[in-house]
């Protein structure tokens, strides 16, 4: 689930701040020092997986290791105190092959420290601890009350621990640099600089960034974070990858980070936006999070396996995102190296299983077909005027009133009719019951045709096929979901002429096999057929049919069963007639005009948004193998995992509002640290784990424990994201130079230890915002709608489905910032992909800083870039007074926030002297270079006074220090 | 700044502070970009692939899986013990009627290679492939499907196998990309395609699959910018060169220096791309052994664009064709597809065959899934994930092979069933690698190309 892990892999070439020649410590401890080793290594066969455990041996707790082996009782794994007994040890530094650990065709080899590690811990005692990310969130005793002072005394005893002396501050000018483009995304603004450069005062800094903090670009620059955290694209993701409301919210989660909402409260509304009592429009908005998951219209695809994929998308996501845990992992098996079982998976997946959703979205929830160009309902519109926004939610809550009024109406009494005969093609067997019924013994594999018949009352215009469950919980049908599926109806009266149906109707219905599917006499083979779906054991389905006209006496039934699948014919059934149905006929009406005035509500303006609304639950059941199609695994209702605290029973009244309860509880150990590691990285380079997307066994132990926890408790205490921040940016460490003695960089090169600050590229959306504000093009606008800065033509050639042009803005959309870029998941916008931008299928914890040729092309080439430069230029040549020399010092000021070298200016200059001479010949290729773009050009002087600037600009623009934070 | 800094410089920054410990090629006075594996895991086979990509899900009982008992049971219904229980897509649910061959088929070369008449191109050089009818996959709808050959995995963010190679390898330049994927127009609307196909997933983007557009500029942002000439587009570059000194002494910021170094491969990229798409200087035979306008976003362009990418030193070259998602009028559309493509693969098996590089060219064509046999909607054929064709050539393999087989009913593998993970694992292991051995640390898991399973290496079609 880590789509970009070079971040953290550029730093955690080394897995530890210690060199492997280190010396052993004097004491071994298991969190820091074996349980990496083991899990790496001998978990995949002897771990928490009893049943994948090779011998039986496990080796992640001190009872299983040191109980009596499966193979010889008289040995054991682990003798505490005892290397040389311990049988681990010695199959540690065999010369034997065949009995050697870990086996050679494993391709795990332990270095000679690593199996001393073990030796010396054994002989130690061989003392387990818990996983350090299990345990419960605790302040560090003894420190200062603020979280920033306390943080430096921490960072101060692992930087004296290991010998080093921290880097001092960096200038003022540095500092405010650094502070705008981490706080905000953007380059400090001219008064901002000189405001704070004068003041003197000792809190200057402080006050610097909590002016920042309040600007409304802080939410922005924290948004392109979150929405990588929560994979929050703009498009649907598989196959046609038709564009997804999610516009509002986007900007949801730009508010939330401005007005400092809580994140319990941004957790909860995320979550279970649609379930907290007396919500708000807000928190409406933000259950879209729910929907994030990829969806698809591609036709052939079977809603139970889309169904399925949707809630594993959501609880990788969610697990990933919220608890640092690749709980994903357990679909097919029990985690291979944490303690999650597969039960775990299925149980969380439970939480999600009330959310209205069809697996495949060529029908929408209504049952009605669904094109390219349809939404994928649910959806909210967001942005109506009260009563409007009040009428929708009135329509809503309607739906679910009518919809159980239609099922109540189908099911309101008719006249038994009592089935006389019935025989079956394809080698079922049915025989009628005393009660008018028909009931199977036995039924064929595949195919079948039943024919009954039947004495029908004198003007029956309704028929009602009833599906009783089987007796035993079996479902309706001898499979092994108890699923059936029919395809065609007909119906002949005594003179064996087919009769017209008008419709059909019933009570449930798998996504895609509605009713209306259902073919009768003489129809095409064109769609699937009914099918009711696999439901609770317990559910009686109904089959409404009307009749064109009325029919009395004999009639001939005929049912074709066409599933492929296995015995998917329904085994019980009985008919019952009725000469007219108002009440259903009117149940049905009204919950037609409910839900077409819901399809239609997108034209009442406002803004629609993927939304979450609860429904009954589906039963989720632990899929074997994963296998969609194989639905004899136990029924799992929701639960958290056990292995994490506090411990929530598995109950089928647990909603996702108790899911986000749970996370937010002072107990639960993961939440607080996913998120606060995430941020410190942010600001400081490193993440204090590494692994910032798997805090399991195979994660990494944190290079100062303490410092993760202080930071994780005191962000409980109000769940203030800004007063986090607040607080790593007024650390000394924070505001240490780049720039460090060589003991440093050798002792540490990662800065593990925050000895210094580490430079940082931009994320791709602050190296576009950047050069829009040196050029003055930048719009600084908040939310709005999506916007479509310049992209290669033809680049969604490959798409279908709709096929699609990409809508360029030519307004000043063009110059918004890249939070509100379209984000179109497959085919993410070259430059994007290019800086490492994610394409949101996933959770993405941090991003890759990768540093690629095709990364200098774009700031070369691309013409957002050059517009940005021609307008740079631009101020370059009528913004500043004085000579050549004189500008350039300007411009590298403006663009790197520092002085230019003598070396600098005469290499600037040169471009400038070229650039002169070519257009004064050539003021063709001036006009050309300055038409890069949409904008309006505002200067009505001689282009090439403008376009010979533009190589200054651009050689500024495409140096690495314009895109990387100091 | 010389060639030897810049490439220990600039692997550096592409994979080697990611994995320390890690010995790159020795050789680096060669041309060309060393890869993670400093030597080979074995003797490698192929140096390079091209592999063809027939998106959509070509029909085996219309190209190479010819089924007799299909034909006599055409129209007929399918026996349910054939399908009882088995995933369909679109005619789940629906009566299923056996579907006979709509094409007739003949035996080629002196192997005896059955190919069906849509290919009589191809046929010419049936000696060359291994036919292997025993594929599976496990996923029935094109997205994953796709996903799942290109990188073992449903999941997202997977390296895709072109960036594994990549990765594992380089490629034997540095002006071009060592991972290039092109498409080719003509033949309608088609299955979408996602970049996540050629994507580096969790190696280092650097390792990414570049789309080249088969029509119009070659790379996206590979020319000057309009207005600006190559001596000023390198004046620029220089003295970015120069403030990124600054970075780099100020505070020791590597990442400055092999952005300069970045910089300078950007430029000789903008320098040679151009090139590759100057035909002038193929002979007139060569042009006509493709049978097409270069340039012209064929299918046979693109294939003769890979052969020149080949001689460039692409380590991965992936032509996509898409179009071949025939539920309906197979009998009307399949001759069409297979007009596309038949021309263009036998010039381009001929092409490097005459150039000496077939033997250590590695030539794939495969579709993400095959098609059923049993019949959609009278014309058509539906999905079909159990049992499909493809076949290999060139590097390494045994040409005029048959390997495996699918039942009487062509439902299911009979002999020798190979799931892709297997078609991976001898793609990697005719480049020299050992599918099982090539892995990077993904959520805790040693993560490779076949996924968490093993592939095993289809040695029956090896030479």
């Amino acid at each position: 689930m880590l789509p970009s892990l070079s971040l953290w892999l550029v730093l955690a070439a080394t897995p530890n701040p210690a060199p492997q020649e280190a010396p052993l410590p004097d004491k071994v401890e298991f969190n820091k020092h074996i349980r990496p080793i083991f899990s790496d290594t001998c978990f995949h066969c002897h771990g928490p997986d009893l049943d994948k455990a090779k011998a039986k041996l496990q080796l992640h707790s001190f009872a299983k290791a040191t109980a009596p082996l499966d193979s010889d009782p008289k040995l054991r794994a682990i003798v505490p105190g005892k290397p040389d007994e311990s049988e681990a040890v010695k199959r540690l530094f065999t010369d034997d092959q065949d009995e050697l650990m870990p086996p050679p065709d494993a391709h795990k080899i332990l270095t000679e420290r690593q199996k001393q590690l073990i030796k010396k811990w054994i002989s130690q005692g061989a003392k387990y601890e818990d996983h350090w990310a299990y345990q419960k969130v605790s302040r560090p005793a003894g420190l200062p009350a603020e979280t920033a002072k306390a943080a430096d005394i921490l960072i101060a005893k692992g930087l004296k621990e290991a010998g080093l002396a921290a880097s001092p501050a960096a200038s003022r000018e540095q500092l405010i640099r650094r502070l705008a483009f981490d706080l905000t995304g953007l380059p400090p603004k001219p008064a901002l600089l000189k405001k704070y450069i004068a003041d003197e005062s000792p809190d200057a800094l402080s006050r610097c960034a909590d002016e920042l903090l309040a600007s409304p670009a802080f939410g922005e620059r924290l948004a392109v974070h979150w929405m990588d955290v929560v994979r929050a694209g703009g498009t649907a993701g598989f196959h046609g990858d038709q564009d997804q409301p999610i516009t509002p919210y986007r900007n949801y989660i730009i508010r939330a980070f401005n007005h400092d909402k809580p994140f319990d409260q941004f957790t909860r509304e995320q979550l279970a936006g649609d379930l907290i009592p007396g919500g708000d429009e807000d928190a409406r908005i933000a259950s879209c999070y729910n929907r994030l998951n990829a969806q698809t219209k591609e036709g052939g695809a079977q809603p139970l396996e889309y169904l399925s994929k949707h809630m594993s998308d959501r609880v990788r996501n969610t697990a990933q995102a919220w608890l640092g845990s690749t709980l994903g992992c357990a679909e097919c098996h029990n985690h291979k190296f944490d303690a999650f079982t597969q039960k775990d998976f299925y149980a969380f997946g439970a939480f999600f299983a009330d959310i209205e959703d069809v697996g495949v979205y060529n029908v929408d929830i209504f049952g009605n077909g669904s094109g390219n160009n349809d939404s994928f309902q649910p959806e909210l519109i967001a942005g109506l005027p009260k009563t409007e926004a009040a009428h929708q939610e009135k329509l809503w809550s309607d739906r679910k009133i009518q919809m159980a009024a239609l099922r109540a109406a189908v099911k309101r009494a008719a006249t038994p009719c009592p089935i006389a005969t019935i025989k079956a093609d394809e080698g079922s067997v049915f025989a009628v019951q005393p009660d008018g019924s028909v009931l199977a013994s036995k039924t064929a594999a595949g195919t079948e045709n039943l024919h009954f018949s039947a004495t029908l009352p004198a003007k029956t215009r309704f028929l009602r096929l009833r599906f009783p469950a089987l007796p035993g919980g079996k479902g309706h049908s001898f499979a092994a979901d108890g699923n059936f599926y029919l395809h065609r109806f007909a119906v002949k009266n005594a003179a064996g002429k087919n009769q017209g149906v008008a419709t059909y109707g019933a009570d449930t219905w798998n996504p895609s096999f509605h009713p209306d599917h259902l073919q009768s006499a003489g129809q095409a083979h064109h769609s699937y057929g009914w099918s009711p779906g696999p439901e609770q054991p317990g559910d009686e389905h109904v089959l409404l049919i009307e009749l064109k006209q009325e029919l009395s006496g004999k009639a001939d039934f005929l049912l074709e069963c066409n599933s492929s699948l296995s015995s998917q014919i329904p085994a019980h059934f009985s008919l019952e007639c009725s000469p007219s149905e108002e009440a259903y006929k009117s149940a049905r009406t009204e919950l037609d005009k409910t839900e077409t005035e819901l399809s239609g509500f997108r034209k009442k303006g406002g803004e629609p948004v993927l939304n979450s609304r609860s429904v009954a639950p589906r039963q989720i059941r632990l899929l074997p193998r994963g296998n969609w199609m194989d639905l004899t695994g136990e029924v799992c209702p929701p639960a958290p995992p056990a292995c994490i605290s506090p411990a929530l029973p598995a109950d089928n009244k647990l909603t996702r509002l108790d899911l986000a309860n749970w996370m937010l509880s002072p107990e639960n150990p993961l939440t607080a640290r996913t998120f606060v590691n995430r941020i410190w990285a942010l600001y400081m380079g490193a993440p204090l784990s590494n692994k910032p997307g798997d805090f399991g066994s195979q994660g990494e132990f944190p290079s100062n424990p303490e410092l993760l926890d202080l930071i994780a408790a005191d962000f409980m205490k109000d769940w203030s994201v800004k007063n986090l921040v607040r607080s790593i940016v007024r650390t000394e460490a924070y505001r240490r130079s780049c720039h460090a003695d060589p003991a440093q960089f050798a002792t540490d090169p990662q800065n593990r230890l925050y000895g210094r600050q580490s430079p940082r590229r931009l994320e791709s959306e602050f190296i576009r915002d950047h050069a829009l504000a040196v050029s003055g093009l930048l719009v600084d606008e908040q939310e709005g709608e999506a916007s479509y800065p310049y992209q290669p033509a033809g680049f969604y050639a490959s798409l279908n489905f709709p096929t699609r042009e990409y809508p360029v803005s030519k307004d000043t959309q063009q110059w918004r910032r890249g939070v509100y870029m379209h984000w179109q998941r497959t085919f993410l916008h070259p430059f994007l992909q290019n800086f490492d931008a994610p394409n949101r299928q996933d959770c993405t914890p941090l991003r890759a800083r990768s540093n690629t040729p095709l990364q200098a092309l774009s700031l070369l080439n691309d013409p957002q870039f050059i517009e940005a430069a021609s307008f740079f230029a631009q101020r370059i040549e009528r913004e500043v007074h004085g000579n050549d020399e004189t500008r350039i010092r300007w411009a590298v000021r403006t663009a790197l926030g520092r002085d230019a070298s003598a070396d600098e200016i005469t290499a600037l200059l040169k471009v400038r002297q070229l650039d002169l001479a070519t257009y004064a010949n050539d003021p063709a290729a001036a006009a050309t270079l300055l038409g890069a773009g949409v904008a309006r050009r505002p200067w009505d002087v001689d282009p090439a006074s403008i376009a010979s600037w533009s190589g200054v600009a651009r050689a500024l623009i495409n140096s690495s220090e314009f895109i990387t934070v100091y | 700044m010389n060639r030897r800094h810049f490439l220990s410089a600039s692997a550096l920054a592409a994979c080697g502070t990611l994995f320390t410990g890690s010995a790159f090629a020795a050789d680096i006075g060669r041309r060309g970009r060393p890869g993670f594996l400093a030597k080979p895991h074995h003797a490698a086979k192929a140096k390079r692939v091209i592999y063809l990509y027939m998106s959509g899900g070509p029909s085996q009982f219309e190209s190479f899986d010819y089924k007799p008992m299909l034909e006599k049971m055409d129209g007929k219904p399918m026996p349910a013990s054939v399908t009882a229980g088995q995933q369909l897509a679109q005619i789940q649910g629906q009566k299923l009627n056996c579907f006979g061959p709509r094409f007739k088929f003949a035996k080629h070369g002196q192997s005896g290679i059955e190919i069906s008449d849509k290919f009589p191109e191809l046929a010419k050089v049936a000696d060359e492939l291994a036919v292997v009818r025993s594929l599976f996959t496990d996923q029935i709808n094109h997205d994953p499907a796709n996903t799942l050959l290109n990188t073992g995995s449903i999941l997202p963010d997977r390296p895709s196998m072109g960036s594994w190679i990549d990765y594992a390898l380089g490629a034997d330049c540095d002006d071009l990309p060592g991972f290039v994927v092109m498409e080719s127009v003509k033949g309608g609307q088609g299955q979408p395609l996602a970049g996540r196909y050629w994507a580096s997933g969790a190696l280092p983007g650097v390792h990414q699959g570049v789309k080249l557009n088969s029509r119009g500029p070659l790379v996206h942002f590979s020319g000057n910018p309009v207005g600006v000439n190559k001596e000023q587009q390198l004046a620029v570059a220089a003295a970015s060169g120069v403030l990124n000194r600054h970075a780099a002494s100020e505070w020791a910021d590597l990442e400055a220096t092999t952005r300069s170094q970045q910089l300078e491969m950007a430029l000789r990229m903008q320098e040679s791309i151009p090139k590759l798409v100057d035909f002038s200087k193929e002979p007139q035979a060569t042009l006509d052994l493709y049978g097409c306008k270069p340039g012209d976003g064929s299918f046979a362009s693109n294939c003769l664009m890979a052969r020149r990418l080949v001689e460039k030193g692409c380590r991965f070259i992936q032509l996509y064709h898409r179009d071949w998602d025939h539920h309906g009028n197979i009998s009307g559309q399949f001759p069409v597809l297979a007009g596309v493509v038949d021309r263009g693969i036998y010039a381009l098996i001929t092409d490097l065959k005459q150039r000496g590089l077939l033997e250590d060219t590695l030539i794939v064509w495969s579709g993400e899934f095959g098609r059923t046999p049993m019949s959609q909607g009278g014309d058509g054929r539906d999905h079909h994930m159990k049992c499909f064709s493809a076949f290999m050539a060139g590097g390494g393999i045994k040409g005029g092979t048959t390997h495996g087989s699918s039942d009487e009913f062509g439902f299911a593998p009979a002999e020798h069933p190979h799931h892709i993970r297997d078609w991976h694992a001898t793609i990697l292991h005719q480049l020299g690698i050992d599918a099982n051995r090539l892995t990077v640390k993904l959520d805790g898991l040693d993560w490779k190309l076949t996924g968490v399973e093993h592939g095993k290496v289809i040695k029956e079609i090896l030479s």
